[in-house]
């Protein structure tokens, strides 16, 4: 074949694949890089929630003037739910506390001062632990990077979680994403999937809790944030663990009691679900042994929000 | 910029080629040569802008100097201007080496804070430049034109990481590229080969690159075998990134009809250590023995002062590689084993090729292993764990392969796999071509349309790669 042809059969054949991948990768959009909404992109999976809450805050034409951090018990709440403000939902799973300040500056780059932030606390928040996460800079700078919402478009990666969202559809037991950035999780039931051994758990908190140290930037994490919001109102809220059983024990109970000192500090507002309440001892309430159902999360902001309006900003 | 990025292969690449092109069609041929001039100042300040006045410093004062030593052969300026260019790259690449070694003699003499960063491609600009002004100063050059002379030293395929190229083989391309029009065998070969070294980079030396770092930095946890797989991942990392990074350069160059030098041939398969060298950076052997050697004395001195330029030369090397002793004393191996060779010929001794090609292939694979170390400690700990055996000895991290990081193996199974791993690093030496070989038998028809196609999908497709969190499913 003479050469021309064979170059131009070659570079034709290439382009069409990679452009099928981008056509692919841009309907499904599973690095949440738009607003985009469509048929096949509606179920997303959070496989990495800090890049994907990063990007969508980077490059969603949409305005929140109020953000919302936690670990994965919070990605449960949903941000619609609070009525007083455009609450943008940044918890992530497994988020620190240390985190919180990197990711507050980076909501304020983009959306301006915040007008209330919302700090969802558990127990595992007050705990010291070892850190095996990337800092929120990494996946800052990879949504500021140049041409990172096309580079993406052009990838494998991307176009295996295209895939996967797009099959999510045909499941009926996932936990899923919206576009509207809410998280939820479809026939999960605590009973059935969760089963408690009640004592090897008491025996696992107990050795747990005997090993556990309060985390020594607690405080000057929580003191960060209130210095770089002055202007913010700072809830936080203690979030229900199921049957918090730290409160049994003398090591624990006394760092669950500096956790909640130390944020009351910073604070403008606390609320604390954390104790033995008719949220925390029914398993009904929960996915799992940790994560609440959505209609506790909005329980919860339905029982915040009237003293949230009472406190002037 | 990077050849294994988007920007490049996307918008760099076609868009540097296509004006070329267009230019080169309407005749404008020195429009064309400023083209590839200013798109090759673009491709550098890319990577950071503040180091282009040092490369067009370093263009300028080499090309009036080198003019004026063509016209005037004077040996205090050409002393001036070599010892311009290893000022240059003294202060850039050197300085915090040596004010590191002298603070620990006299700690308060200097202020060792100030980290000098290395600006890109300097090493191998000033290699370059150095021959040239060699040249103009033994006449062997006539006056040379700026525009020519600049493209020679900045043309953006071979700026970054060689091959080092000589102006003797680029300087009359250049003055001949008005005879050239769109050639589309060798546009063709260009992509065929830059598709080889950006899968040998992307997909190969990336990967074992991942493998290396993790083993490098846990080195003290590595097992006899960990330690195996660990030196011969770097030694084909090292061979796969750099003459990937050369196959990228060349493809690109022909693709505007300019051929530059091959760098690698097979260099695992030498049979001794001379040998190496002749297959391995063949562009940097060539210089050190053009301008270093040869002008030492070469063979045409005694015995033991063949011996010194040899080690003098290899010690050049090594220190040319990085600013450490690690790479002095890699230098050192190179230079010790080039001299045990050159006495072991004197005695015309044979010994069976295979057994020739399994010392030398090892002796290599150690001698990678000071080259890639931060330091001594870290060398010779690797070094204890490959022959001595101690401890636990079959396998202790299992919990990191990346290809399968989410699969744990039992200790057989563990063990099964990296020796077919270490097996898979003494059968690739083998088997692999490189570009000048792989060029005579491309030929235009569907095998090698579809194996194209994979080397530009694969690695294209995987320039971006999204991380999953572990924790996501809760």
């Amino acid at each position: 074949m003479p050469y021309k042809d064979w170059f131009y059969k070659t570079l034709t054949t290439l382009s069409i694949i990679l452009l099928l991948v981008i056509a692919v990768n841009y309907l499904n959009d599973p690095l949440w890089v738009s607003d985009r909404v469509n048929f096949l992109n509606k179920e997303q999976q959070g496989f990495n929630e800090r890049q994907q809450k990063t990007n969508k805050l980077f490059f969603t034409e949409k305005k929140y003037d109020s953000v919302m951090l936690g670990n994965s018990k919070v990605t449960y709440i949903n941000q619609n739910h609070f009525k007083n403000a455009k609450l943008f939902n940044y918890a992530l799973s497994d988020m620190r506390v240390f985190e919180f300040d990197d990711y507050i500056n980076f909501f304020k780059e983009k959306m301006g001062q915040a007008k209330y932030i919302i700090l969802g606390i558990d127990f595992s928040s007050c705990l010291e632990r070892e850190v095996k996460i990337q800092k929120p800079e990494f996946y800052i700078q990879n949504s500021k990077s140049n041409f990172y919402q096309y580079k993406q478009l052009l990838s494998y990666d991307t176009l295996l979680y295209s895939f996967r969202n797009f099959l999510k559809i045909f499941s009926s037991k996932k936990t899923i994403y919206d576009r509207n950035n809410v998280k939820i999780k479809q026939n999960y039931k605590m009973i059935d999937d969760f089963e408690i051994d009640l004592k090897e758990w008491e025996e696992d908190a107990k050795k747990d809790y005997q090993l556990a140290k309060y985390n020594k930037n607690f405080e000057k994490n929580f003191s960060k944030i209130r210095l770089n919001n002055p202007k913010s109102k700072i809830i936080t809220i203690f979030l229900p663990d199921f049957m918090p059983k730290f409160l049994f024990y003398d090591k624990s109970k006394a760092i669950y009691n500096s956790c909640v000192k130390d944020a009351e500090k910073y604070s403008d507002l606390v609320f604390n679900f954390m104790k033995f309440n008719k949220i925390t001892i029914d398993p009904n309430n929960y996915y799992d042994g940790s994560h609440f159902k959505p209609e506790i999360g909005k329980w919860i902001m339905d029982s915040v929000i009237p003293y949230i309006i009472k406190k002037p900003l | 910029m990077l050849f294994n990025s988007i920007e490049y292969i996307f918008l760099f690449l076609p868009i540097t080629l296509i004006l070329y092109y267009i230019l080169l069609k309407k005749k404008l041929v020195l429009a064309s040569k400023i083209l590839l001039i200013f798109s090759s100042l673009f491709f550098y300040s890319y990577w950071d802008v503040k180091y282009i006045p040092i490369l067009l410093s370093s263009i300028l004062v080499n090309y009036f100097f080198g003019n004026y030593l063509i016209r005037k052969k004077s040996k205090i300026t050409f002393t001036i201007i070599i010892l311009f260019n290893i000022s240059l790259l003294g202060y850039f690449k050197y300085y915090n080496f040596f004010l590191d070694n002298i603070a620990l003699f006299y700690p308060n003499l200097f202020d060792n804070s100030v980290i000098i960063i290395l600006p890109l491609a300097i090493s191998f600009f000033t290699f370059q430049q150095i021959a040239y002004i060699a040249d103009c100063y033994y006449g062997k050059l006539k006056d040379q034109d700026f525009i020519n002379y600049a493209l020679f030293v900045s043309f953006f395929p071979q700026l970054i990481a060689g091959p080092i190229v000589h102006h003797g083989q680029m300087i009359p391309q250049f003055y001949g590229l008005r005879t050239k029009i769109i050639n589309y065998k060798n546009i063709t070969l260009g992509l065929f080969i830059f598709s080889v070294g950006l899968f040998k980079k992307v997909v190969i030396a990336d990967y074992l690159s991942e493998i290396v770092n993790f083993s490098y930095q846990n080195y003290q946890d590595l097992s006899f075998f960990d330690s195996w797989k660990t030196s011969l991942s770097y030694t084909f990392q090292l061979y796969f990134d750099f003459s990937g990074y050369t196959d990228m350069a060349i493809g690109a160059a022909l693709m505007f009809n300019i051929k530059l030098p091959f760098n690698f041939n097979s260099p695992y398969k030498a049979i001794n250590i001379a040998d190496f060298w002749n297959r391995w950076h063949m562009t940097l052997s060539k210089f050190l023995k053009d301008y270093i050697y040869i002008p030492l004395g070469g063979n045409r001195v005694g015995n033991i002062k063949i011996y010194r330029n040899l080690m003098i030369v290899f010690l050049i090397s090594g220190f040319w590689h990085g600013a450490g002793w690690t790479f002095v004393f890699w230098g050192f191996l190179h230079g010790l084993a080039i001299c045990i060779h050159k006495f072991w010929q004197k005695f015309d001794i044979k010994i069976n090729y295979l057994l020739a090609w399994f010392l030398t292939f090892n002796f290599i694979n150690i001698s990678w292993i000071f080259f890639r170390s931060d330091n001594f400690m870290q060398a010779i700990v690797i070094l204890e764990k490959m022959f001595f055996l101690s401890g636990d000895n079959f396998g202790i991290y299992d919990h990191y392969l990346t290809f399968m990081q989410f699969i744990r193996f039992n200790r057989i199974e563990y063990l099964i796999l990296i020796l077919s791993l270490i097996a898979l690093y003494y059968i690739v030496p083998i088997i692999t071509k490189d570009a000048e070989k792989l060029m005579k038998i491309f030929k235009t028809n569907r095998k090698f349309y579809f194996i194209t196609l994979i080397l530009l999908l694969v690695p294209l497709l995987s320039f971006h790669q999204t991380g999953e969190f572990l924790y996501f499913n809760f």
